[in-house]
């Protein structure tokens, strides 16, 4: 029988939407493709494995193997559409030299830090990582040892890491790459409101009749949002969005009021526009009095360098930094009087119509305005600052919690909330926003762990830039790197990052699924399986948990990040692990495994094999006996139920296109912290803040200071980095699609045309991109889609040949240890 | 601009949308007849509550898009959503595939019992 | 003061030894402290060669060059020719059916306005050659392929 080309697109094409109808495509009913459900397209959902926007997808598989991916229809979050990226999903895990077998540098057999990578088996690799972490253990102790994890891990995963490092190894040394993007958000969302996570949703696009972008370029890092902003304004032409920016991009092209300021001067609008609020009366006094307390932030503290640096040195308050004492509306509204609308101009650049144009959207009481935020205010010195003061305006203006209106604060990677964030995986946190260092919330963890009092550590261990500086300084020695790149992410490689790694002292194990260049600095490199080779869940930037199961197999002996956690674990007795005096008053953990007191304690694995949906595969269920995914999550969702974190019951995920928490009595909730929307909303309340014990969020006075290194004669440009649209954050995934890769094969050094002429160079021509601490070499775009103003130059990070992170600064927020990716001098020359 | 012709091989070419349609169930039966009266336009599954996967071909987007404005105004019809759309040359969409020893699983194939299948 | 932590700094990498670039496949053979010299900028494919999709739900890539096509609140350059009204003198194809229907899964009589920025979607590609080689199987290819296996 033949069948022509036609008829099997056709069947495709009915196939997609028969999956998106909910119709099952019955073998009789499609002329076309017949029985064997193995010859079948199968379609299933998935979250998008990229960013923080969180679409999802239809991933079609045969065979064994993904073979489409198109924009999930019944999505609320995209309703069917992709980015680019989105829609080359479906090649992302078949680049030629997926990791299929444990590496291990060896000489003649042996472990050599600067052997070769040699293939090695499983057993081999954990033999080789328990000698060294338990050999750590016993000399240096649990200070000694630490793990770098990410917002791109599963939700499990962070789970099971957080319990592996904080209740089995009891280390705090546990950091995800999420402190890179969302630290200072979460800063500011404790400072200003005691509770993490926006309290709008992806509805207030629909409702905004204004939208600010704080520096951030949506057009290309959340495009799917941006076309929604793009609905709204081009179908509603009242609608106004204004584009803040230190240089212009592609989100200005739908930009009426476009505005681009000179480096860190968006504290200065900030408080410019407060002052306005004030001066001309614009404040919801009574939404003030009702529900705001005024409090002084601490001032001069400094950059979170290393402490011998002259500006640590010179910092007065570096050491409390996240104090501040209370004031009242008097003296905050003293405070921002200097902060006049010229003196904004004339320091920012900006004019002063446009500046009162932003203002005025943000005073016109019947103008819903949405402001949105990513890296540009987070990646920030002073980015805890920009995040409160921001809450400052819709504050005293009561524009929050409403549809529409709206302080967005927009979450960079596909998992940093619902992994990173709401897990925990920091050095400072547990489940729930509870903290290491409150006995309380300690002892919390403790019982839903079914572990003794005192095993989780009081002390905040290393963060992110810490940790790199612990491993430069032989402090910690045994590191483990799950599912990030932080070898090209970091700031200051040269000084920092690299001399880390390679520090014969140490031991490195980087789990990834393709040979970055973080694995190229490792000792041991264990492959890992991605995205829909295993059950995962991912939370995106409107608090929505979405799920998926898996698909297909990951390749060789590729083994999924959760597999790995839980395996090592069973390399450990307790006694290789906890103190003595800890075993000796509970005498009950003395003999059992790390991996029995972790994920065998009664609560993580009561859900057996037969609760598995049969219709999916399910690795690590078949590994370890037991549904490892379902009794993880039940186990942490303990912490968050009843306390403002609610999440579902797991199998409701599997059903619905992800859920907004808090899930109560089976219901998302759309907007926090309002009557009528938030169920912990106390009746009569109208809005309550409630991560604050008297309900009332703060608004913080706060001052302009100047980054950690501005230009000068000699290194005088600023160099801003950050991503583009194909690529996504390293380009580990998307530089291995060839739509993808041959759309912008190589990074490029954006620069006005005026820049370029008066050093003598072209566009196209190769130069040296220099700062006080490593150089790259790239070359001159004049004419690209950034076009940053004289004095500043824009190079993104994705390419692996050129590590701008060479050039960068590892100075950051010293409230949020956030790194400043956006603000350090280099200068440019012709090579 | 770009004036030069974008179909460089002169092919005719085809374009194949897969349409998600709401009917009232109690209109049913007028749908169908209606639906079927349509050109290039074939019903491919559907469920008792008034939803069907319709498959929709034809030589332009414009005829298409026509189709699909012609179900939506067929009374009782609520909505009729484009989920997929395909374009290619007629001349590639003409190419025959041998589907024996895959599609019709790992039995050798039976003619008769295809055909019997196939006109079901 | 600086100097100082920079000399150290430099002291501590030279006596480091450093490995071969060994698999960190997307650098080529530059070691990781080393800068290679960046590839020549490569031009926009421009010959309108449509291209097969590997799965009908791809975006299509653009075959043609767009270096300094505008897309803003004021015009948009790719509807110039790609619109429904303008193809019968641009002989560009059409933009597909699905850019006319909106979030709500209503048809508009012209292009959805999600759907205005082009490029969030589409993108032209550079005559390069590919650091690495993707082994996606196209469906098509699983058809004809005799059996299936893990």
């Amino acid at each position: 029988m033949k069948l022509t080309r036609r008829d099997v697109i056709k069947a495709q094409a009915a196939a997609v939407a028969a999956s998106v109808a909910g119709l099952s495509m019955p073998v009789q009913a499609t002329n076309l493709i017949t029985s064997s459900a193995e010859n079948q397209i199968q379609w299933d959902k998935a979250p998008c494995r990229f960013c923080g926007t969180g679409c999802s997808v239809s991933v079609g598989t045969k065979a064994g193997k993904v073979v489409a991916t198109h924009g999930d229809q019944l999505s609320p979050v995209n309703r069917g559409l992709n980015c680019i990226k989105g829609y080359f999903l479906a090649k992302i895990i078949y680049g030629r030299d997926r990791l299929t077998q444990p590496l291990l540098r060896k000489t003649n057999g042996v472990y050599d830090k600067n052997g070769e990578f040699t293939p090695v088996s499983w057993d081999e690799a954990f033999d080789a990582m328990a000698e060294k972490w338990k050999a750590t253990l016993k000399t240096k102790g649990p200070e000694a040892i630490g793990m770098f994890g990410s917002g791109q891990w599963t939700v499990w995963e962070g789970y099971a890491a957080v319990k592996l490092m904080k209740a089995g190894f009891r280390s705090n040394n546990l950091d995800p790459n999420a402190r890179h993007c969302m630290a200072s958000a979460v800063a500011g969302f404790m400072r200003t409101f005691g509770i993490d996570e926006p309290m709008g949703c992806y509805d207030d696009f629909e409702h905004a009749d204004a939208f600010v972008l704080w520096g951030s370029n949506m057009a290309e890092m959340h495009p799917i949002l941006w076309t929604r902003i793009t609905d709204r304004r081009l179908s509603h032409p009242h609608v106004k969005v204004v584009v803040m920016s230190t240089y212009q991009h592609r989100s200005f092209d739908l930009a009426d009021i476009p505005m681009v300021f000179k480096s860190q001067t968006d504290l200065i609008i900030a408080n410019a526009l407060a002052n306005y609020l004030i001066e001309n009366d614009r404040v919801n006094k009574d939404f003030v009095a009702k529900h705001v307390n005024f409090r002084k932030g601490t001032d001069d503290i400094g950059y979170g360098l290393r402490p011998e640096h002259p500006l640590e040195q010179q910092a007065k308050n570096a050491a409390t930094a996240n104090d501040s004492e209370s004031i009242d509306f008097k003296a905050y509204a003293a405070f921002v009087k200097p902060y006049t609308l010229a003196y904004a101009a004339k320091e920012s650049g900006v004019s002063e119509p446009a500046l009162r144009a932003l203002a005025d959207i943000y005073a016109d009481p019947k103008t819903k305005v949405m402001s949105l935020w990513t890296m540009g205010v987070n990646q920030h010195t002073r980015g805890v600052w920009m995040n409160n003061m921001i809450y400052n305006l819709h504050l005293l203006t009561g524009k929050i919690s409403a549809p529409g209106n709206s302080p967005f604060s927009l979450t960079g990677q596909p998992s940093a909330c619902g992994t990173a964030r709401e897990v925990g995986t920091f050095a400072h946190r547990l489940p729930a926003d509870l903290v290491v260092t409150n006995p309380a919330h300690r002892l919390r963890a403790e019982k839903i762990w079914r572990l003794p009092e005192g095993t989780v550590p009081s002390k905040v261990g290393a963060h992110a830039a810490l940790q790199n500086r612990h491993l430069k300084d032989s402090k910690i020695n045994c590191y483990w790197v799950q599912v990030n790149n932080n070898m090209q992410a970091a700031a200051n490689m040269m000084e920092e990052t690299y001399p880390g790694y390679r520090n014969p002292e140490n031991f490195i194990v980087v789990s990834d699924a393709y040979p970055t260049v973080t694995c190229e600095a490792a000792d041991l490199i264990l492959p890992t399986a991605m995205w829909v080779e295993k059950e995962g869940a991912y939370g995106n930037a409107e608090r929505r948990t979405q799920f998926w199961h898996q698909l297909t197999q990951a390749p060789g002996e590729a083994r999924s990040d959760l597999w790995q956690l839980m395996e090592f674990a069973k390399r450990f007795t307790m006694e290789d692990v906890w103190p003595a005096e800890l075993l000796a008053a509970n005498p009950d953990y003395k003999d059992r495994s790390m991996f029995d007191v972790l994920f065998r304690n009664g609560t993580v694995d009561r859900f057996g094999l037969d609760e598995v949906d049969k219709k999916y595969a399910n690795d690590e269920a078949d590994a370890f006996g037991f549904y490892v995914q379902k009794g993880l999550f039940e186990e942490y969702a303990e912490f968050g139920r009843g306390h403002g974190h609610d999440l579902a019951p797991f199998d409701r995920y599997h059903e619905e296109r992800g859920l907004r928490w808090p899930v109560v009595a089976g219901k998302e909730t759309q907007w926090r912290f309002r009557e009528g929307y938030d169920p912990y909303v106390e009746p009569g309340r109208g809005v309550q803040f409630y991560g604050k014990s008297d309900g009332r969020a703060i608004i913080f006075a706060l001052p302009y200071e100047p980054p950690a290194e501005s230009p000068d004669a000699e290194y005088d440009l600023w160099l801003s980095t950050g991503r583009v649209l194909e690529h996504w954050h390293s380009g580990s995934m998307t530089q291995r699609v060839p739509e993808l890769y041959n759309a912008l094969p190589d990074a490029l050094c954006y620069m006005h045309p005026d820049d370029a002429r008066s050093r003598g160079l072209r566009r196209g021509d190769e130069i040296r991109v220099a700062s006080r601490r490593g150089e790259i070499r790239t070359r001159v775009e004049t004419r690209g889609r950034n076009k940053p103003p004289v004095g500043l130059i824009f190079v993104p990070w994705f390419d692996a040949s050129q590590l701008i992170n060479k050039c960068t600064l590892d100075a950051m927020d010293p409230i949020s240890k956030q790194t400043d990716y956006k603000k350090c001098a280099v200068k440019v020359a012709k090579v | 601009m770009r004036n030069a012709v974008a179909l460089n091989t002169g092919k005719d070419e085809e374009h194949i949308v897969s349409v998600i349609l709401h009917g009232r169930p109690e209109h049913r039966l007028a749908i169908e007849l209606a639906m079927d009266t349509l050109a290039g336009v074939e019903r491919v599954v559907q469920d008792e509550l008034g939803k069907y996967v319709l498959v929709i071909g034809a030589p332009t987007a414009r005829q298409v898009m026509q189709q699909i404005e012609a179900l939506q105004t067929i009374e009782g019809v609520l909505s009729a959503t484009l989920v997929a759309h395909h374009t290619e040359a007629s001349e590639y969409l003409n190419q025959e595939i041998e589907m024996s020893s895959l599609i019709l699983g790992k039995a050798d194939p039976d003619p008769a019992q295809i055909i019997a299948r196939s006109t079901l | 003061m600086k100097k100082r932590f920079a000399l150290c700094s430099l002291l501590v990498l030279l006596s480091l030894a450093q490995a071969d670039n060994q698999v960190a496949t997307l650098r080529g053979s530059a070691e990781l402290l080393d800068t290679a010299q960046p590839p020549a900028m490569a031009d926009e494919i421009n010959n309108d060669q449509r291209r097969v999709r590997d799965y009908p739900m791809a975006a299509p890539t653009i075959p043609h060059k767009i270096a300094g096509y505008q897309i803003d609140l004021k015009v948009n350059k790719c509807l110039s020719c790609h619109n429904r009204l303008r193809v019968a003198d641009s002989q560009a194809p059409m933009i597909s059916v699905t850019h006319f229907m909106n979030r709500d899964g209503n048809f508009l009589a012209d292009v959805s306005p999600n759907r205005y920025f082009c490029t969030q979607c589409h993108a032209s590609q550079q005559s390069v050659k590919l650091l690495i080689e993707n082994d996606f199987i196209s469906m098509d290819e699983l058809f004809l392929k005799a059996g299936a296996s893990h």
